[in-house]
């Protein structure tokens, strides 16, 4: 007798089946001209500007509650002249492009699938096909080209918000020169601590692209199925950067580079 | 090169669609003459929009003949497809105008691949001409959502007249609009078959839009053609499915 796979389990391997087969499907489209220069460019503006004021308050308030939490205890050690060198290897290798990304989740995510969304339910993805356009490429591929390249521009501004998040935190409590923090912030930095969290920031952004183009293409049932695909869209987004974080972890540890 | 004048130019056989367990179209048959207006008459859910997006092959029948232009639509690779879409323009039922764009960058849309081949004052004067023929010339730089439901469909009409089409298909052009309206946008159909010697398929349940454009009649019902026929002929049928949209 066959025996059914419960529900839950046939809807997460139906997911991962059509998300995969986005994913081939921007590799097999992405190469291939026309290059759609105007709207990649418009839309990474669009990405990038939408972000620019939730991650600038967001990195410069996880900049300095990082400085206020870990200030007490560094001191209590003796190693309170550490604080402008720890808060810069903890924002810039971790922090930094994981909260970022996880903002840009929600708030660039959630717009691409409600946009897409929309315009499948009023038929303008239809009226894109019928104008002799390939939609996907040109909504699809665009968008997560965009997000691609501006996730990594985004987390780099963050980083520096963030520290001079931290730097007002270092000011809150203690008295440090702008000169001395930031000198002590460069020293402690490497090429190692950089580069991994810069590569894994290219991922974080094709992954919220992916998902954000995914849902929004696949909404189905009117205005509620918009809703519905933008939530979801968040959800994997957030989970997917969450597990991108670890494998990136796991990498840089093979090769030596943490 | 144009069709010749009488010659069929759509013709869909023994096609059959469904979605799930529901069958919408059942052995649908139909055809359209060069410089005809053929109207699809029939009820909400009756797969009178499925049909339209047969012809332009946004949906895969499950068997059948949707043939344009002589060509077999569900064989055509995604080239020929585009070929043949060139020459057909799409008036949505909500208009389907791009709302992140202007009433221009939306005509201009379906020449994006012509406009480096065509000088720009080319495509301004096709842009300027189209929105004459619909009655609404200077609207090129508003956008979708400072417009009304009337202008929307005037600006849906725009664009699929844009590239010079041979055959525009129209779904529930009057639909959502008031009966002044919805009369002004029918007899602005019979203005561009005039004015663009184009032949049509328009789908609708609006029998005063029907009266107005049709040159023949369709009626559909439960995914057969139930009765075919000009408006008068219609008018004197017993057949109770027809009857009950012309009484």
């Amino acid at each position: 007798m066959k025996r059914k796979l419960p529900k839950p389990i046939q809807q997460f391997l139906l997911e991962v089946a059509g998300i995969s087969k986005y994913f081939w499907r921007f590799w097999k489209e992405v190469f291939v001209p026309p290059y759609e220069m105007n709207e990649i460019t418009r839309q990474a503006y669009s990405v990038g500007f939408k972000s620019m004021p939730l991650v600038s308050v967001t990195a410069f308030i996880m900049g300095l509650v990082i400085v206020i939490q870990s200030r007490p205890a560094l001191i209590e050690f003796g190693a309170g002249s550490y604080i402008p060198s720890m808060s810069a290897l903890s924002i810039i290798r971790e922090v930094g492009p994981l909260i970022t990304a996880l903002v840009c989740a929600g708030n660039i995510g959630s717009s691409i699938s409600a946009e897409l969304g929309s315009m499948k339910v009023t038929e303008q993805i239809d009226s894109m096909e019928v104008s002799g356009t390939n939609p996907f490429k040109f909504l699809a591929v665009s968008r997560i080209i965009a997000c691609t390249i501006m996730i990594p521009v985004i987390v780099i501004y963050a980083d520096v918000i963030s520290l001079f998040g931290s730097y007002a935190g270092a000011n809150i409590k203690g008295e440090i020169s702008f000169n001395l923090f930031f000198a002590q912030v460069f020293e402690r930095l490497s090429f190692n601590d950089v580069s991994p969290a810069f590569i894994k920031s290219f991922f974080f952004g094709f992954s919220i692209g992916l998902i954000g183009c995914y849902k929004g293409f696949t909404s189905t049932k009117g205005t509620e199925g918009v809703g519905k695909a933008a939530n979801s869209s968040v959800v994997i987004s957030l989970f997917l950067v969450i597990l991108l974080d670890m494998v990136a972890v796991q990498v840089a540890s093979i090769f030596n580079i943490i | 090169m144009n069709s010749p004048e009488g010659s069929t130019i759509i013709r869909v056989e023994h096609l059959i669609k469904s979605f799930d367990e529901n069958v919408v179209l059942n052995d649908f048959n139909v055809s359209l003459e060069k410089g005809k207006n053929l109207v699809i008459l029939g009820r909400s859910g009756s797969g009178k929009s499925v049909l339209l997006k047969c012809i332009m092959g946004l949906e895969k029948p499950d068997s059948g003949k949707v043939e344009v232009f002589g060509k077999n639509i569900p064989e055509l690779n995604q080239k020929n497809l585009d070929a043949i879409r060139k020459k057909i323009g799409f008036l949505f039922q909500g208009s389907a105008l791009y709302d992140s764009m202007t009433v221009k960058e939306n005509l201009e849309f379906p020449m994006r691949q012509e406009i480096n081949k065509n000088s720009r004052n080319e495509i301004d004067e096709r842009i300027k001409k189209a929105l004459k023929s619909v009655g609404l010339p200077g609207t090129e730089n508003m956008m979708p959502t400072e417009l009304s439901g009337g202008m929307k469909k005037r600006i849906g009409l725009a664009r699929a007249i844009i590239r010079n089409p041979e055959i525009i298909l129209y779904d529930e052009p009057t639909a959502g609009l008031d009966p002044v309206t919805g009369k002004e946008i029918s007899h602005l159909i019979v203005e561009i078959q005039n004015q663009y010697n184009t032949s049509a398929i328009i789908i609708t349940h609006d029998i005063s839009c029907a009266k107005i454009a049709a040159n023949k009649i369709v009626v559909l019902e439960n995914g057969i053609c139930k009765k075919e026929g000009t408006y008068d002929e219609m008018l004197k049928s017993d057949d109770k499915a027809v009857k009950q949209f012309f009484e």
